[in-house]
């Protein structure tokens, strides 16, 4: 099993898009379940797969580590109209296999999550907003900026979807990644890519700070310090120097 | 059975008119001296209700031929009071244009029999009436037809399918007695024309009783293949037909023109100052001259050049530029223009190939090689409109190949001979399509669906399996196992072997987005620095464009900044090798046909050349080529050229339909192959990804492709060692070109563009949705994550055809078998160049002028592996 520490207290495992904090929680980030549904309803027919590459890869995931917390930091639902029993349905269904796997599933509420309240609390849900903290790490989605807690020492996000483009002549390909470095206050900050297998992500090494959507990583950070480390299911952890290094080539 | 019938036999005018009634015949000899020989021909048999195909060029008296029966039929019907409010006929053809073209022509009859019929024979005729109904036909208008249908209903085959999915106004064609298929030369070889071959099944099945099939058309070949498309099959077999064939009855002067003495050593600005001097002399010396370009932005560049170099000659109220990017406004203006012979010049892409009434053209110029011998024919038709009155044309070539396929193509056309069409079958997108629109009619048994769908000779033979997955896709099996209701459009019991319709969106679906031209929205390229317009780029290829990517645009390279809304910013930059292929041509591809005639020349000269002096040689192009002297000297001194440098490696057999010439040219970091395969396009195309795909499993590097008409480079990055060509032309059996090519399109540019067509078509991808155009998902949701999905379903529907467009419709994978096969059998021999430094002259366009792609490494862990190295690399020792 290959790890690497991100920050102090988070680590990442093989090439899965999830963390380990403290060895005993584990995190993901928007997973944007329905989003099929939400295509389809716009006219653009995607196939189903969604729900069953999530399961995937946290049976992978599982497979090596144990832990008894899960947080989902935010959108863990693809925005759309009503929750009809229909569209609930792969929720429910994940919410289902994640209880048999883990001991709490917590969950932070994100931009997309309008819904989440209702079917949080019929499923027995805990749901966070803006932000959850456990011994210092505070977990929120990173769409807006909010007040940490006091002696909080690392803050994690998603909601920004990092990827990398990595090319040479005709050859291409992009990578989900996560983003890591310092707050301008001195936290230590990561950034989670999505654990949508559907997402395609902000590709950081070709924007410019203006373009990023989280104003955490636009007005905390020094983008362009922060640090990249890509994640591959068949190769692993890739890890790069800074954003401002990578912009460069 | 298909009948072709012969012109040999005098047929009595007389007789013909005797059919007639008699205001109808006083009509037409008051108005026409005679019969034309198409209309001898086919009227008796439109009259004894065959069904028939008449081929015939412009000004002929085609449209007359169909239209005079049936005016005669429906007015014997008035004058007994016994008109119903039904539609009688159906006309079809590709353009709105020609729609309102022909109402305009039918109204004259419409309105003068009557007349006559009241005034000489004391006759009252009930009115018959005529109507278009077409994408632009208003609400009120359609509203209108279904209280008083027109007797004559004039429409395009988008309309008329769309017209069979809806309820009230489909009634009325329930007794349609003659369906007439206008310029089916422009129908037969696209997913269009396949599209409206489903459509005339449904018609005939809905009807329940057989129409008259009356086919128009101009240039094609084989007419046979033209008929069985027109008629299609009742139970096993075709359809009866008959054809009338009046292709090759107006004469034509047909020559070749250069601008240049010397097209290989004078500048290429030089040129075209020549080429826009001999193009106004051209023009000057004519009354109205119609000139063709090969490309949209051909024919703006000539357009802007003329006015510029000549702007007293060129004013804008006697020059005109018509193709289908312009709005619709101005090219009816021009259009118009013509007809009044306001215009001094016209110049046209494609669109003003077809039979829109132009008025008096006396010259058509074509600007570069159109091709196809078929196309060029039904080009310079366009001059002289009177039957016998000669077609003149004058093709002026600025490229070497150009006027060699040129000089080849005049011979052909003075001989009679067509190269061939290419119909698609089995278009599973269309099929979609249309299953969807039988969806709304009524509840289907699969196997009564499938006998009507194989009827349309397109679709005769499809297999049940492949149909049962368009229905499985559509009910949205492939999508997703519970949500049936958001996928499918339609419901299918597997088990009864029914479907239906499912869903209140259904029938809106069908309406709003039936059709097979890809609509790609164009996005406006502009310098970043300056703000200046530079061209457009498709939407599909914008999504390929990251940050900092080099491509090619008019000729020149760019590099992408950023995508604003519907503009791309660009900086212009030199010497940069492109990151995104550009084989994003509108170029036409060279027929297979033809290419093989071209070979065939190359090789003859060659050998004539070397055993004869210039004089003889020249002498031989001036009196077998019609050439001229300047053209026959430019192509002596191309081929000698190419013959001193062959004879410096004593190379003994030259480059020919039966020999393919390989060099081998080094460059500093690329080995470049070149294959001198003369078979065209779409045949290179398919053998190069084949040869790139094999070599690049077994060095495990990406290979880049150039292709054009005349060949193929393989660019391979070098390595320690060279590749072999000898070894190389191993790797590709004809047996297993398909499968090869099958995965080497996976990762291609070329599959990606080709399936968000095919999404399109086949409803995947909607254009329009609950009254609402669809563009911003579009993007968000876009070809390349769309294809990551569906690559995981096996016999996908959508990505099927996809294949089989690309391999079948795009390439000509049929065509790229046989030359392997011949290669296997040794009927055609390699002669294989030492390697060196320095491309042969016939290889010079390959390097300037080619369209290319690349075949990527396949193993996506190692080239990601080493991709993740470069990047390290450059950041510790390159510029960081």
């Amino acid at each position: 099993m290959e790890k690497f520490e991100l920050v102090k207290g988070v680590e990442i495992i093989n090439g899965f898009k999830a963390a380990l904090v403290e060895n005993e929680i584990l995190v993901i980030s928007d997973l944007q379940l329905g989003e099929e549904l939400y295509f389809a309803e716009k006219g653009i027919f995607v196939p189903q797969i969604q729900l069953k590459e999530i399961k995937k890869e946290l049976r992978e995931i599982f497979k090596v580590v144990s832990i008894s917390k899960l947080i989902i930091n935010g959108d863990f639902k693809h925005e759309f109209g009503k929750a009809s029993e229909q569209e609930w349905r792969e929720v429910k269904e994940l919410v289902n296999y994640l209880s048999k796997k883990v001991e709490e599933i917590i969950l932070v509420r994100g931009n997309h999550d309008n819904y989440l309240l209702t079917i949080a609390s019929y499923l027995n849900l805990k749901v966070f907003d803006p932000y959850y903290e456990v011994k210092g790490f505070v977990f929120t989605h990173g769409h807006k900026r909010i007040r940490y807690p006091k002696n909080s020492h690392t803050v994690i996000i998603g909601h920004e979807q990092p990827a990398i483009l990595l090319k040479k002549g005709y050859e291409k390909m992009k990578l989900s990644c996560f983003l890591c470095g310092k707050l301008k206050d001195g936290k230590n900050l990561v950034c989670l890519p999505a654990f949508s297998p559907l997402a395609s992500g902000t590709t950081v090494n070709l924007i410019e700070r203006e373009e990023l959507l989280s104003p955490i990583l636009k007005e905390e950070t020094d983008f362009e310090e922060l640090k990249v480390i890509a994640v591959d299911k068949e190769l692993g952890i890739l890890k790069f120097p800074t954003l401002k290094k990578l912009k460069l080539v | 059975m298909i009948k072709k019938i012969s012109l040999k036999k005098r047929i009595n005018k007389k007789q013909i008119l005797d059919f007639f009634r008699p205001y109808v015949r006083a009509w037409f000899l008051k108005t026409f001296k005679d019969f034309t020989l198409p209309q001898q021909y086919a009227i008796p048999l439109i009259l004894k209700r065959k069904n028939v195909l008449v081929t015939a060029p412009t000004g002929s008296g085609k449209t007359l031929t169909a239209f005079l029966v049936i005016l005669n039929e429906l007015f014997s019907f008035a004058e007994k009071n016994k008109l119903e409010d039904k539609v009688y006929c159906i006309y079809i053809s590709p353009l709105r244009a020609l729609d309102n073209d022909i109402k305009r022509n039918l109204e004259i009859p419409l309105k003068e029999i009557p007349k006559i019929a009241k005034e000489k024979f004391g006759i009252e005729l009930q009115e018959v009436r005529i109507g278009i109904r077409t994408g632009d036909t208003l609400p009120s208008e359609k509203a209108k037809q279904i209280k008083k249908p027109p007797h004559i209903l004039i429409t395009t085959p988008e309309t008329l399918a769309i017209t069979l999915g809806t309820k009230k106004f489909k009634e009325k064609l329930k007794d349609v007695k003659w369906v007439i298929i206008d310029e089916i030369h422009e129908l037969a070889n696209s997913k269009r024309g396949v599209h409206l071959s489903l459509s005339l099944e449904r018609l005939s099945h809905f009807c329940g009783k057989e129409f008259v099939r009356i086919g128009l058309g101009a240039t094609l070949e084989p007419l046979e293949e033209a008929a069985k498309f027109l008629v299609g099959k009742k139970d096993k077999n075709f359809r009866d037909c008959y054809i009338v064939d009046a292709r090759f009855l107006k004469p034509i002067d047909l020559k070749v023109l250069v601008p240049s003495k010397d097209l290989i050593f004078e500048n290429a600005e030089t040129i075209n100052k020549k080429l826009y001097s001999l193009l106004d002399e051209l023009i000057q010396k004519h009354k109205t001259t119609l000139v063709f370009t090969n490309t949209r932005s051909g024919a703006e560049r000539v357009h802007f050049h003329l006015k510029q170099l000549f702007p007293s000659r060129y004013l804008d109220e006697v020059t005109g530029v018509h193709h289908s990017s312009i709005s619709r406004d101005i090219r009816f203006e021009v259009e118009e223009k013509l007809k009044e012979g306001k215009l001094k010049t016209v110049i046209s892409s494609t669109s003003l190939e077809l039979g829109i009434d132009i008025g008096y053209i006396d010259l058509v110029v074509q600007i570069g090689s159109p091709k196809s011998v078929s196309r060029l024919m039904q080009r310079i038709g366009r001059a002289g409109h009177k039957l016998h009155e000669i077609s003149k044309g004058r093709i002026i070539c600025l490229d070497r190949d150009d006027l060699v396929e040129c000089l080849v193509m005049t011979k052909k056309c003075y001989e009679y001979w067509l190269d061939k069409f290419h119909m698609p079958r089995n278009c599973l997108d269309v099929l979609a399509q249309h299953l969807l629109g039988m969806a709304l009619e009524k509840k289907w048994s699969v196997k009564e669906a499938f006998k009507v769908v194989k009827q349309a000779y397109p679709f005769s033979t499809l297999d049940f399996k492949s149909f049962l997955n368009v229905l499985k896709y559509l009910a949205g099996y492939f999508h997703t196992l519970r949500d049936h209701k958001v996928y499918g459009k339609i419901w299918l019991d597997e088990k009864d072997l029914m479907f239906g319709r499912r869903g209140k969106y259904a029938r809106v679906i069908y309406s709003l987005n039936i059709g097979t031209i890809p609509d790609e929205i164009k996005i406006k390229v502009k310098n970043w620095e300056n703000g200046k317009f530079i061209g457009f780029i498709e939407e599909g290829f914008l999504e390929r464009l990251t940050k900092g990517d080099i491509f090619v645009l008019g000729g020149k390279t760019y590099e992408f900044v950023k995508a604003r809304r519907d503009v791309a910013w660009v900086k212009e930059v030199k010497e940069k090798r492109p990151t995104i292929p550009s084989w994003f041509s509108e170029q036409l591809p060279l027929t297979f046909e033809l290419a093989l005639e071209v070979g065939r020349f190359r090789e003859k000269l060659m050998k004539l050349i070397e055993k004869k002096s210039r004089k003889e040689v020249i002498r031989f192009l001036q009196k077998e080529y019609f050439a001229n002297k300047d053209v026959a000297e430019n192509i002596y001194d191309y081929f000698l050229l190419e013959l001193e440098f062959l004879k410096k490696f004593k190379i003994d057999h030259y480059p020919s339909d039966k020999t393919i010439l390989i060099e081998n040219i080094l460059e500093q970091d690329y080995q470049n192959i070149v294959f001198h395969t003369l078979y065209g396009r779409r045949v290179n195309d398919a053998l190069s990804r084949a040869f790139a795909y094999v070599l690049m499993k077994e060095i495990g590097k990406s290979i880049g492709v150039a292709i054009n008409d005349n060949g193929f480079i393989l660019m391979i990055p070098r390595g320690r060692k060279l590749i072999e060509p000898k070894e190389l032309l191993k790797l590709v059996k004809s047996k297993d070109l398909e499968k090869i090519l099958r995965k080497a399109l996976v990762n291609t540019e070329l599959l990606k563009r080709k399936f968000r067509h095919v999404a399109t078509r086949a409803l995947m991808i909607l254009r329009n949705y609950k009254g609402y155009e669809i563009t911003v998902e579009r993007q968000q949701m876009n070809a390349e994550r769309l294809l990551k999905v569906v690559q995981n379903f096996k016999d996908f529907p959508v990505l099927e055809e996809t294949y089989r467009e690309i391999l079948k419709d795009f390439f000509d994978v049929e065509n790229a078998k046989k030359i392997l096969k011949m290669i296997e059998e040794g009927k055609i021999k390699f002669e294989i160049l030492p390697p060196s430094n320095l491309p042969s002259p016939f290889a010079h366009n390959l390097f300037v002028i080619s369209e290319s792609d690349v075949i990527l490494m396949e193993d996506r862990k190692r080239l990601l592996l080493e991709l993740y190295k470069k990047t390290l690399e450059e950041i510790e020792h390159g510029k960081v």
